[in-house]
C-alpha cells in the first residue's frame, strides 16, 4: 500500500525531476513516517518541481514555443482579418440557404433583429469562427512541429542519461504537406456541413416558428460548419501524429476512453440544444473520425512494410 | 552559477540554508539531513521542501552528489556553496547584532 502510494505521489513530479532523483527520493519517503501533512509537502513539492525544475523538456523549448505561439496569433489575426473583410458575402451565403423557394416553411418565414448590437457581434462570430477554422491547418502544422521537437529531445534526454551521445536529426520537411491536406478536409467537412447538415438544420428551425432572430440563425449556422469542418481534420490529425513517429500508433489506440469524453465535450459545444440525442448523434462521428485516421495510419504503415 | 556575494536562494531560502548549514558539518542523504536540521533549528522538513530546496541547491551549484552505491545519495557542499554560506552567514550574523543592539537601547 505505501509502495503504491509513493508511486502515485512520485507521478505528480516532472518525468525529467523523476529521472534524476526518484531513486533517493523514494528511499526518503520509505524511510518517512506517513501523514496528510508529508502528502501535502509532496504536493507542493511536485508543484515547485513543475514550476523550477529548469531541465524540463518545456522550458528547454522555450523559445521554440514562444516562436510558434507568435507564428500562430500572427496566421490566427490575418485569417479572422480576412474573414471580416468578407463578412458581408458569407453571411449571404449563408442567409441564401434560408431563400430556398422549394422550401414553403421557409419561405413564409421571416429574419428579425432584436437588438441593435447584435449585427455587430453576428459578424464578429462568424469573422472569429471564419479565422480559426482557416487558420486551423497551421495551427496542427505548428503544434506537430512542436510534438516531433519535444519527442527529440526526450529521446536526446535519454540517450544522455544512458551516457550515450547522439545526434538527433531535426528534420524540419515532412510536415509541410500536413497544412494541404488539413486544408482539404475542413473544405469537405465545410461543404458536406453546407450543402447537407445546415439545410436540414434551417428546415428545422423554420419549423418552430415564423419569425427567427437572424443572430441565432446565423450563430447556429457558423457553429454548425465551423466544428465540422474541424471533426473532418481529426483522421488526418491522428494520421499525422502517427505517421510522424510523435505518437505510437499503440498509445493513440490506449487513448480511446479520453477521446469518447473529448467528443462528448465536442458533441456539447456544437449542438445548439443539449439534450441526449443530439450529443450522442454528435460525439459518435467526431470518435468514428479518431478510428479512421488510425485507421489511414495503419494502412500506410502495411504499405510502407510491403514496399520495403 | 551565481557568486558568494550576491546570490538569491528564492523562496525556499529558509530550508536551502538550513540544509547548507547541514552539510556544512560534512556530507548527508536525505534523512540525515532531516534529521540534522531538526536537531539544529527544531524544525522538520518534509520530503517534497528537502528535494525542492536540494535540486535548486545543485542546479546552482551549492551542492553536489557523491557517488554512492547506496539509493541515499549523499550530498556535500561544493566550495561556491561553503562561500556563500558563509556570506549568508555573516549578513544574518550582522543583522542579529544590529538587531540586538536597537533591543538593549529601548
Amino acid at each position: 500500500m505505501k509502495n503504491l502510494l509513493i508511486n502515485l505521489l512520485l507521478r505528480l513530479y516532472p518525468r525529467n525531476w523523476r529521472n534524476r532523483y526518484k531513486e533517493e527520493f523514494v528511499a526518503l519517503l520509505e524511510d518517512y513516517p506517513f501523514s496528510l501533512k508529508l502528502f501535502a509537502d509532496v504536493i507542493g513539492g511536485a508543484v515547485d518541481a513543475h514550476l523550477n525544475y529548469k531541465a524540463g523538456v518545456v522550458w528547454h523549448l522555450r523559445a521554440d514555443i514562444f516562436k510558434r505561439l507568435l507564428l500562430l496569433a500572427l496566421v490566427g489575426f490575418a485569417t479572422t482579418f480576412t474573414a471580416w473583410i468578407f463578412k458581408t458575402a458569407i453571411l449571404q451565403a449563408l442567409l441564401d440557404l434560408a431563400a430556398n423557394p422549394a422550401n414553403t416553411q421557409v419561405a413564409n418565414s421571416r429574419f428579425i433583429n432584436t437588438d441593435i448590437t447584435q449585427a455587430f457581434m453576428m459578424y464578429f462570430w462568424l469573422s472569429l469562427y471564419g479565422g480559426i477554422l482557416v487558420a486551423s491547418p497551421v495551427a496542427v502544422y505548428l503544434l506537430l512541429g512542436f510534438l516531433r521537437n519535444v519527442h527529440h529531445r526526450d529521446s536526446e534526454k535519454k540517450a544522455e542519461l544512458a551516457g550515450v551521445k547522439i545526434e538527433v536529426k531535426q528534420e524540419k520537411r515532412g510536415l509541410f504537406y500536413s497544412i494541404p491536406l488539413l486544408t482539404v478536409c475542413w473544405l469537405v467537412g465545410a461543404a458536406f456541413a453546407y450543402t447537407v447538415l445546415v439545410p436540414s438544420t434551417v428546415k428545422f428551425m423554420f419549423s418552430w416558428t415564423s419569425f427567427v432572430i437572424v443572430k441565432d440563425y446565423i450563430d447556429n449556422l457558423s457553429k454548425l460548419i465551423f466544428w465540422t469542418g474541424l471533426i473532418f481534420e481529426i483522421p488526418a490529425l491522428v494520421y499525422l501524429l502517427a505517421v510522424s513517429g510523435v505518437v505510437r500508433r499503440q498509445s493513440l489506440r490506449q487513448w480511446w476512453p479520453g477521446v469518447l469524453v473529448l467528443s462528448v465535450i465536442i458533441a456539447f459545444l456544437m449542438t445548439p440544444s443539449l439534450d441526449v440525442v443530439s450529443v450522442a448523434t454528435c460525439s459518435l462521428p467526431v470518435f468514428g473520425m479518431y478510428w479512421l485516421g488510425l485507421l489511414a495510419a495503419r494502412l500506410r504503415v502495411r504499405q510502407a512494410e510491403i514496399v520495403a | 552559477m551565481s557568486s558568494p556575494e550576491n546570490n538569491d536562494l528564492g523562496w525556499l531560502s529558509e530550508p536551502a540554508l538550513l540544509i547548507m548549514v547541514s552539510l556544512a558539518g560534512g556530507p548527508k542523504h536525505g534523512y540525515a539531513m532531516i534529521e540534522d536540521i531538526e536537531k539544529l533549528a527544531g524544525v522538520k522538513l518534509g520530503p517534497g521542501t528537502l528535494y525542492g530546496a536540494l535540486a535548486r541547491l545543485e542546479k546552482q551549484g551549492f551542492i553536489e552528489p557523491l557517488p554512492s552505491d547506496d539509493r541515499r545519495k549523499p550530498y556535500k557542499l561544493t566550495a561556491l556553496g561553503a562561500a556563500t554560506l558563509q556570506s549568508q552567514l555573516k549578513a544574518v550574523g550582522n543583522l542579529a547584532r544590529a538587531g540586538l543592539k536597537r533591543l538593549e537601547e529601548i
